[in-house]
């Protein structure tokens, strides 16, 4: 529990763990910035536990509504909770084979474990943002009674997505600042990064839906319309808009 | 340094040699001062050609994702064969057009590197090129599984092959550009006469070939002003994409290999199309080989116009 505790701490203020084995004038060797104090599998860990927590809380809107009894609902919040650990995970998994190509090709694979620790603490930053964000979203099902009340539960967690996921790029970059001290090339890996983990992302996101789960429609894993391209959807929409067609 | 060159092929040392390359520690200026790239063609070839099936199922999981919607499980499966046959084929075939070229022309460049050579060089930046797209295999599986729309997947593919090419490509003009500086620098170790102080490297078919010499010490005399090169095992360790140190190319040279990437890549696009279909239009069904008409970029822009345009 404290070691969870203190990951959250590294997750969060990887800085400033660094930065204490230079003011207490430690032996250089030991000074490697990119010895993280934590194990990259417990950093992991933190995804599969924090992640679970928003995810039932998205869930639980047309219980925290007033829709459906507590029973009814269990089921969706199961769903949400495994959803946000999935959705991390297939758009990591995804995109890191390419990462790790490019890296090499620039000549950064000794660097290779520290940026994926980078990585993942950033996910585990994802989750620990969103944990923190969920009490907001609570707040928001129980006192939101608009007649589209649930159009706005939508844009409301799209919001808190939308907050957590910049937070994250925030403190991708902090854990990368050591890396592109080493090598200002770190720096390209980084922008590759967020662009492939950003496309893959937006579309593992639409696929996984619902995430919140509507009143008025059963419980579902994923559905059957889901499967759709988040892109080609976006573009349509603005064909529609622009075009009127 | 350990042999590099292994008597049969493993699975785990064809790993090794890909890892190599693409930590660029096979196209180093220490080894390739002795006109040489130390791959085995053989292993390599072979990891190139399992990289491609890779993203051949890669591409086929459209087809399989489709077909199982419609219960044409045969087609999908035929499909998604094809598929992992036929860009292994691609490649081979470009190779095949383009190596005969990719020697005369560097012979005419004066870059001095043998046949063997040329085709390590043309394998090597495949397999870059091959390791890039495979890497970027299960982004397309993913958009695969979860897209209908034909026309993305088809653009996605293109995108790919493209961002792939062009890794692979500058792989083969940056390791160019490294052998053309030593190329640069042996003239000149000839004309500052500094041989004798060099022991020439063991090298089979290269007897003729005039020793080179470190090209540290070669520029600390010549050249003072020039910095250290980063081959030296200083830091930052330097990748195989990395500019060459000395960037001291002739003109014609590059004009050459700008001529020879341009028929490169004409060669690629026009193969691809060919061999088409590789993902296979969920409209129609399954076919080898579709009828030769129109070309691949005409073909590419009215894509993307339709995509677009919805038409």
């Amino acid at each position: 529990m404290v070691r969870g505790f203190h990951t959250v701490d590294h997750v969060l203020q990887p800085t400033r763990n660094l930065d204490q084995p230079r003011q207490t004038h430690v032996q250089p060797q030991t000074q490697n910035p990119f010895s993280t104090h934590v194990r990259l599998r417990t950093v992991a860990l933190l995804v599969i536990v924090l992640g679970p927590i928003y995810g039932a809380v998205m869930g639980s809107y047309a219980w925290l509504d007033g829709h459906r009894e507590f029973h009814q609902q269990i089921l969706q919040m199961i769903y949400s909770a495994m959803k946000v650990p999935m959705l991390l995970g297939i758009t990591v998994t995804v995109s890191m084979p390419s990462i790790f190509v490019i890296n090499s090709l620039f000549g950064l694979r000794d660097d290779f474990r520290a940026s994926l620790s980078a990585i993942i603490s950033a996910q585990a930053g994802l989750t620990i943002i969103l944990a923190s964000l969920s009490p907001l979203t609570v707040l928001f099902y129980v006192s939101n009674t608009a007649t589209q009340a649930y159009s706005m539960a939508i844009l409301f967690n799209a919001l808190m997505f939308g907050v957590a996921a910049v937070t994250a790029q925030i403190l991708l970059a902090i854990h990368f600042r050591p890396l592109i001290q080493k090598n200002a090339r770190h720096r390209w890996i980084m922008r590759i990064w967020i662009f492939v983990y950003a496309f893959v992302g937006i579309q593992a996101g639409y696929v996984l839906r619902p995430f919140i789960g509507s009143p008025n429609a059963p419980t579902d894993f994923l559905r059957r319309e889901s499967f759709q391209n988040a892109y080609v959807k976006v573009w349509e929409l603005v064909q529609q808009v622009m075009f009127g067609n | 340094m350990e042999s590099t060159h292994p008597k049969g092929f493993s699975f785990r040392d064809s790993l090794f040699q890909l890892d190599r390359i693409l930590r660029g520690d096979a196209t180093r200026q220490e080894f390739l001062k002795r006109a040489e790239i130390e791959i085995p063609v053989v292993g390599v070839s072979v990891t190139i050609i399992g990289l491609a099936v890779i993203y051949g199922a890669c591409m086929g999981v459209f087809a399989m994702v489709r077909g199982a919607e419609e219960a044409q499980y045969a087609q999908a499966l035929l499909q998604t064969f094809a598929s992992m046959c036929k860009v292994p084929l691609l490649f081979v075939m470009t190779l095949i057009v383009t190596f005969p070229s990719l020697y005369v022309f560097n012979a005419i460049a004066g870059t001095r590197l043998r046949m063997l050579p040329v085709l390590k060089l043309l394998v090597a930046s495949l397999a870059v090129n091959l390791a890039v797209l495979s890497s970027m295999g299960p982004i397309v599986a993913f958009f695969s599984v979860s897209t209908p729309n034909y026309q993305f997947i088809v653009l996605l593919n293109v995108i790919v092959f493209a961002l792939a090419g062009c890794l692979g490509l500058s792989f083969l003009l940056k390791t160019m550009g490294r052998l053309d500086d030593i190329d640069n620098a042996r003239t000149q170790s000839k004309r500052i006469k500094q041989e004798p102080q060099i022991t020439p490297p063991a090298s089979d078919y290269y007897g003729d070939a005039p020793a080179a010499p470190p090209v540290a010490k070669l520029k600390s005399k010549s050249t003072p002003s020039t910095p250290s090169t980063p081959s030296t095992p200083s830091t930052p360790k330097s990748g195989p994409l990395d500019d060459p140190p000395l960037r001291k190319l002739e003109n014609h040279v590059w004009r050459v290999f700008y001529c020879w990437l341009t028929v490169f890549c004409l060669v690629g696009c026009q193969m691809g199309w060919v061999l088409r279909p590789f993902i296979g239009s969920p409209d129609t069904p399954f076919q080898w080989f579709r009828s030769r008409h129109s070309n691949f970029f005409e073909a590419v822009s009215s894509l993307v116009f339709s995509f677009f345009t919805g038409a």
